[in-house]
């Protein structure tokens, strides 16, 4: 019996926060329309408090009831337009509906809140608005009698009246009077349904169990009767209520205006039980008031001893009245010891922080489906059987075929009932922007796409709360208030926008903000501060990396610990959370401009379609999501497409280097192969088998000994034994009953140590330098070009006006010197081969021009072809090749290629342009002294290349091979340094917070810094700025180096 | 050592042990702790787990980790095949030990069980909860919450 009631008490729960799902969202959306609300919109809003009203009178829920009542009441004035909807009401009923939510979520917690400021808020809305009349109403109570005198409901008068101008309500005023044992449990329904449907046809008033009217009191059989009293207003007349109602006339009683029992049915049959009634209705009628209902536990309580132990009916003669008691009892004591709703406190309880195993909504017509395919799958079955024991073996396999058919359409018809739209989620955020950018004096506008892309819904379930944080974080740190976004030459309104779609079998959910983006200095500070990672580890890191670890345990960045976000706690259980859910998170920030957090989550954990491979015996399943084609390669292929480059095997597919994993490799680690020759075995007149997967923006090909099939698999996960092999992703077990691993893609790569390919192959041309700590890479954007065919050139792109293609016979020879006429001017020619030792260009009928500024002039570097502008990350070898007019190598797309400095070429072939040039610039001319510049730069090969510019022009040169280092040499040099270059992007402290930390010291006010960067853009250009550097310049751009050196010498800084 | 520490009441004085063979080691099991006892059978390698890992098997239809005991205990093969294995629950996981033989299922008195020595025969006694001493031999009981301990 206490089953039953709590699972009525469940279900009223669940229909309860049905109602509340759509409930903010509509109150929002109904501020939004203002005065001029639509009134469907409104009526549902009112409808989902009214129905929670409904029920929890009768469950005997007090704070629940009194709250929505207010909630309801004032809802009612607003929809009948007495009141405006002011924003004042909405926070009101915002409010509420949170403290509701939180009741019919969590109700265990309904003690630990205090609604009465919320309510009383309400109430004093209302109050506000009562006519005079109302206002007297307001405090009058109706109590309504049975015709024993009993008073069975005392109602606000002020609410009675309302109730009868309903407009479903209307004039007349009923009282049902349900037998909680005939009418409701022996017709197998519950009382919570029953006033769902009279909440069709009527204006629901209030409901009670009467337990003084239980019978019998004074024999030994179980109760019969429990009367159950429900007040209702409706229009529908006497005559006609007796149709729509599934109870006798004798039941149904009409109530006066003053609340007196108008028919005559009542009073015989009060007299049937009204024995004890009489009795006890005096002393009682004080307690019985709708505000002092009933408490659960003991209606439960009473109920069990009336079934169960009826001798306790036996030995005392009022056991109603002993019931009471109890119930008296328990409200004198704080704290009752048994606890009310005990089953539903153990529920919840039982295993902490777990959710509990909630219902889900099925479409019928996808039920329907669901029972159709069972019946096929029984028939087919059946079928089965039948031939098997015929051993009509042709049917067998063909009766096999269809219940294939059918587990498939079952498989994804049950899968189906699991998926639910991501904007139950989403939704909620409509919420939180308001209320977070009220709180934070924000001007937020939030911009939801994709709300109808499905997900599983345990991954609906969990994704709720990461996604609240990252949204809440974005809105406390990344969104600046107005006024900061005037600052920044932003518009004052911030932008929200989260988005979800598919991608390859994942859902992708982007939650992108306009605002500051993340300080990647300050979270290295806060890193290193927290001690979440060494200072070497840092100088390793790349800005990327180094965003990541806000998703560090005990990271926070928050300036001031607010109480929107920063509690210490925060994006490292986000992570756990969506790794737990098999998702992964990447950040990109943009500093001033905004930050884009990518999560990416599978559709569904259980079943995925996966790729069988074979190695020696083991078979192994790669997921399909990751898997972009098949190769294979022939022996005579191999020598031309695969590439053994240092320890790394590449392919060249279409055009493109693809490193390879041997999965042999990865296998065989564990077993002591460690001559790579033999695990790579092309050699051994067998093709090779590819995979090519992805993993993430990486990709990769797994070479295995054959490709087997695809199929479904059921991905069961390892044991904790097994969690630290993070090649693995599960297992599952394949059709003869063994098991296969699951292959996980991005695991395997990080296995592998993929990332890094790149920088081992500088390494191996470079052999020497293994053992230095490796320095942030040479990143610049490079131009690729060939001169002779097939002998690649890099030049910094930087450096470059344009390219032109000419044809050959234009070119004119004068003076000895090649040049064509281009814009009405002469543009000089040069070609590498000139100054270098390289293959000369063969002549062709067509040729490009690679046009520089050189010494205020354009020249023309002549080129065959031009292939790709790419953006180099290997290190730069400034030794190995350098040579007149090269800088140095770098290993690009696995070729060794030559770096071109233009600036040499060209003045090796026309020294006098040079000397004109820095003689319009010397240094020491400038300032009578040697001027002395400070050069912070982390990369060997441009801090020389810096080093060789500004000595050519007279300058004393200090060295500093970060911002930390350069902050040093120029406070020991303070009086001396005239002028500091800085390249942007360094180890241990950048060029930002260099700059920021110079200009905090007024010394160097007046100190020109200039930016030397090989990535420059605007972004980044207006960061820079704001920090204090006064130009950006590019960094093998000489001639623009060394002019705007010298003007900052010559005027100092513009300050202004 | 008394019943308390082994987990058991001490009012009923007697545990029941499954008693098994690791090469030449016998020790025992709680009977609580074991799920039940199966032939060895294929297992599907992992590599680069820890090497005392085997393999995993599947056990009508999930997945368990199995425990080569020999490997854990430092102690030799007698066969790679014919051997056993013993199906545990641990913190609500199926986990397989890999032992040579199942010789008995007794009931032992807890009297004549005593604490674990710090060495046995050269293994970490971390691993045994206590010594049943049986009137031939000595009984090394496994301590599973410590057996299965990830990261020794």
């Amino acid at each position: 019996m206490i089953d039953e009631e709590d699972e009525i008490l469940v279900i009223f729960y669940e229909e309860s926060r049905e109602h509340l799902e759509t409930f903010e969202d509509d109150l929002l959306a109904l501020e939004g329309q203002g005065a001029d609300f639509d009134d469907d919109l409104m009526n549902s809003i009112f409808r989902a408090v009214h129905t929670i009203k409904g029920g929890c009178s009768f469950f005997g829920l007090t704070e629940l009831n009194s709250l929505s009542h207010v909630m309801e009441s004032l809802l009612d004035r607003v929809r009948k337009r007495e009141m405006e909807l002011s924003s004042q009401i909405i926070n009101v009923l915002l409010k509420g509906a949170d403290l509701l939510k939180i009741m019919v979520e969590e109700p265990e917690r309904t003690s630990e809140l205090d609604i009465e400021p919320v309510v009383e808020e309400i109430t004093a809305i209302l109050e506000g608005a009562y006519s005079d009349e109302e206002a007297e109403s307001a405090t009058d109570e109706v109590n309504i009698k049975l015709p024993s005198g009993r008073v069975i409901f005392t109602v606000n008068k002020m609410d009675f009246q309302r109730a009868r101008s309903e407009a479903k309500g209307g004039s007349n005023i009923y009282i049902l009077e349900y037998d909680l044992i005939k009418d409701i449990e022996r017709k197998n329904k519950t009382p919570w349904e029953v006033i769902s449907e009279l909440a069709q046809l009527a204006n629901f008033i209030d409901s009670k169990i009467d337990f003084d009217g239980v019978n019998p009191k004074d024999d030994d059989s179980l109760p019969t009767h429990i009367p159950f009293y429900i007040l209702i207003s409706t229009v529908i007349e006497t005559d006609l209520i007796y149709d729509f109602l599934d109870l006798q006339k004798s039941q149904i009683h009409l109530i006066s205006e003053t609340g007196e029992f108008l028919d005559p049915h009542s009073i015989e049959l009060e007299e049937k039980y009204k024995s004890e009634g009489s009795e006890s209705s005096d002393n009682k009628d004080n307690e019985i008031s709708p505000n002092e209902s009933i408490d659960v536990s003991a209606t439960v309580v009473e109920k069990e001893q009336l079934v169960e132990e009826p001798e306790i009916n036996k030995e005392t003669s009022t056991c109603a009245a002993e019931v009471h008691q109890e119930k008296k009892v328990d409200k004198v004591k704080p704290k009752p010891v048994p606890k009310p709703r005990p089953k539903l406190n153990k529920g919840k309880g039982a295993d902490g922080s777990k959710k509990p195993e909630g219902s889900i909504r099925v479409h019928l017509g996808l039920l329907d489906k669901l029972m159709s395919l069972a019946g096929e799958l029984v028939l087919a079955r059946n079928e089965l059987i039948q031939n098997t024991s015929n051993k009509n073996w042709e049917a067998v396999s063909n009766t096999t075929q269809r219940v294939d058919l059918i587990t498939i359409e079952l498989q994804e018809a049950i899968m189906a009932t699991r998926m639910q739209s991501i904007g139950i989620v989403f939704n909620k955020f409509n919420r939180v922007v308001r209320d977070l950018s009220s709180e934070l004096n924000k001007d937020i506008k939030l911009i939801l796409e994709g709300e109808s892309v499905e997900l599983d819904k345990t991954i609906i379930e969990s994704i709720g709360d990461p996604l609240t944080h990252i949204v809440r974080n974005s809105l406390d740190h990344g969104i600046e208030t107005p006024d900061e976004r005037r600052a920044a030459g932003k518009g004052p309104q911030g932008t929200l926008k989260i988005g979800a779609r598919h991608e390859g079998g994942h859902v992708v959910i982007e939650i992108i903000d306009d605002g500051r983006g993340i300080n990647v200095p300050r979270v290295k500070e806060k890193a290193l501060e927290n001690g979440l990672c060494t200072e070497a580890e840092l100088a390793r890191m790349s800005d990327k990396d180094a965003v990541m670890l806000i998703f560090k345990p005990g990271f926070s960045t928050a300036e001031k610990v607010t109480s929107v976000s920063g509690r210490g706690v925060g994006m490292d259980v986000v992570l756990t959370n969506l790794n737990k859910l098999g998702g992964s998170v990447d950040v990109d920030s943009d500093p001033g401009h905004g930050t884009r957090l990518t999560i990416k989550l599978p559709l569904t954990l259980a079943i995925i379609p996966s790729l069988l491979v074979r190695v020696d015996s083991e078979r192994y399943a790669i997921p399909q999501v990751n898997l972009i084609e098949l190769v294979r390669i022939s022996v005579d292929e191999c020598k031309n497409r695969v590439e053994r480059v240092g320890n790394a095997i590449m392919m060249r597919l279409r055009d493109r280097l693809l490193p390879m994993i041997n999965l042999r490799d990865i296998i065989m680690s564990s077993e002591n192969l460690d001559s790579s020759d033999d695990i790579m075995c092309f050699d051994n007149g067998k093709p090779l088998n590819i995979a090519v997967l992805t993993a993430g923006d990486m990709q990769y090909g797994l070479i295995v000994d054959e490709l087997l099939d695809s199929s479904e698999i059921v991905v069961k996960p390892l044991g904790r034994h097994l969690k630290k092999c993070i090649e693995y992703a599960g297992a599952t077990i394949l059709g003869d009953g063994s098991v296969a691993l699951i292959l996980d893609v991005p695991g395997l790569a990080i296995k592998m140590n993929m990332n890094s390919i790149n920088n081992d192959n500088s390494q191996l041309v470079q052999g020497k330098e293994e053992d230095e700590p490796k320095s942030t890479e040479d990143r610049q954007t490079l131009l690729l070009v060939n001169n002779a065919k097939d002998e690649p050139f890099a030049i910094p792109l930087g450096l470059v006006a344009r390219i032109e293609k000419i044809n050959t016979s234009d070119i004119e020879s004068v003076g000895g010197r090649r040049a064509i006429k281009y814009r009405g001017e002469t543009l000089i020619l040069f070609s590498i081969e000139e100054v270098a030792t390289v293959t000369p260009r063969e002549e062709t009928d067509t040729v490009y021009v690679v046009v520089f500024r050189i010494a205020h002039r354009e020249v023309g570097l002549l080129l065959s072809e031009i292939k790709d502008i790419i953006t180099n990350e290997s290190k730069v070898d400034s030794e190995t090749y350098a040579q007149t007019g090269i800088f140095g190598s770098a290993i690009i797309d696995n070729r060794i290629t030559l770096i071109v400095d233009i600036h040499g070429l060209v003045y090796t072939i026309m020294p006098n342009w040079r000397d004109e040039h820095s003689d319009s610039i010397k240094a020491e001319e400038i300032k009578n002294k040697t001027a002395t510049v400070l050069i912070a730069e982390d990369s060997k090969f441009f801090m020389s290349q810096l080093k060789g510019f500004m000595e050519e022009i007279g300058f004393k040169v200090l060295t500093a091979e970060d911002g930390a280092v350069a902050l040093d040499v120029l406070n020991e040099n303070a009086d001396d340094i005239d002028l500091v270059l800085t390249d942007i992007e360094m180890p241990v402290m950048d060029g930002i917070e260099f700059t920021t930390r110079v200009r905090q010291d007024p010394r160097f006010d007046q100190l020109p810094m200039l930016a030397v960067t090989s990535v420059a853009g605007d972004a980044a250009e207006k960061i820079g700025l704001e920090a204090g550097l006064d130009e950006y310049l590019v960094k093998l751009d000489r001639d623009e180096l060394l002019e705007r050196s010298s003007y900052y010498l010559k005027h100092g800084r513009e300050t202004n | 050592m008394s019943g308390h520490e082994l987990g058991v009441d001490v009012s009923h004085s007697r545990i029941e042990l499954v008693i098994f063979r690791v090469n030449n080691l016998v020790c025992a099991l709680k009977s609580t702790d074991v799920q039940e006892i199966i032939k060895q059978q294929d297992t599907t390698p992992v590599h680069n787990a820890d090497d005392y890992i085997v393999g995993v098997i599947n056990l009508r239809g999930s997945i368990v980790t199995v425990v080569d005991l020999h490997t854990k205990f430092g102690l030799n093969h007698e066969s790679e095949s014919g051997m056993r294995i013993v199906i545990t629950t641990s913190d609500g996981e199926a986990i397989g030990l890999l032992v040579d033989d199942v010789d008995d299922i007794l009931m032992a008195d807890l009297n004549a069980i005593e604490a674990p020595p710090a060495n046995l025969n050269g293994m970490d006694g971390v691993y045994f909860s206590g010594i049943f001493k049986m009137e031939d031999k000595l009984v090394a009981i496994i301590n599973l919450e410590e057996l299965l301990k990830i990261g020794v």
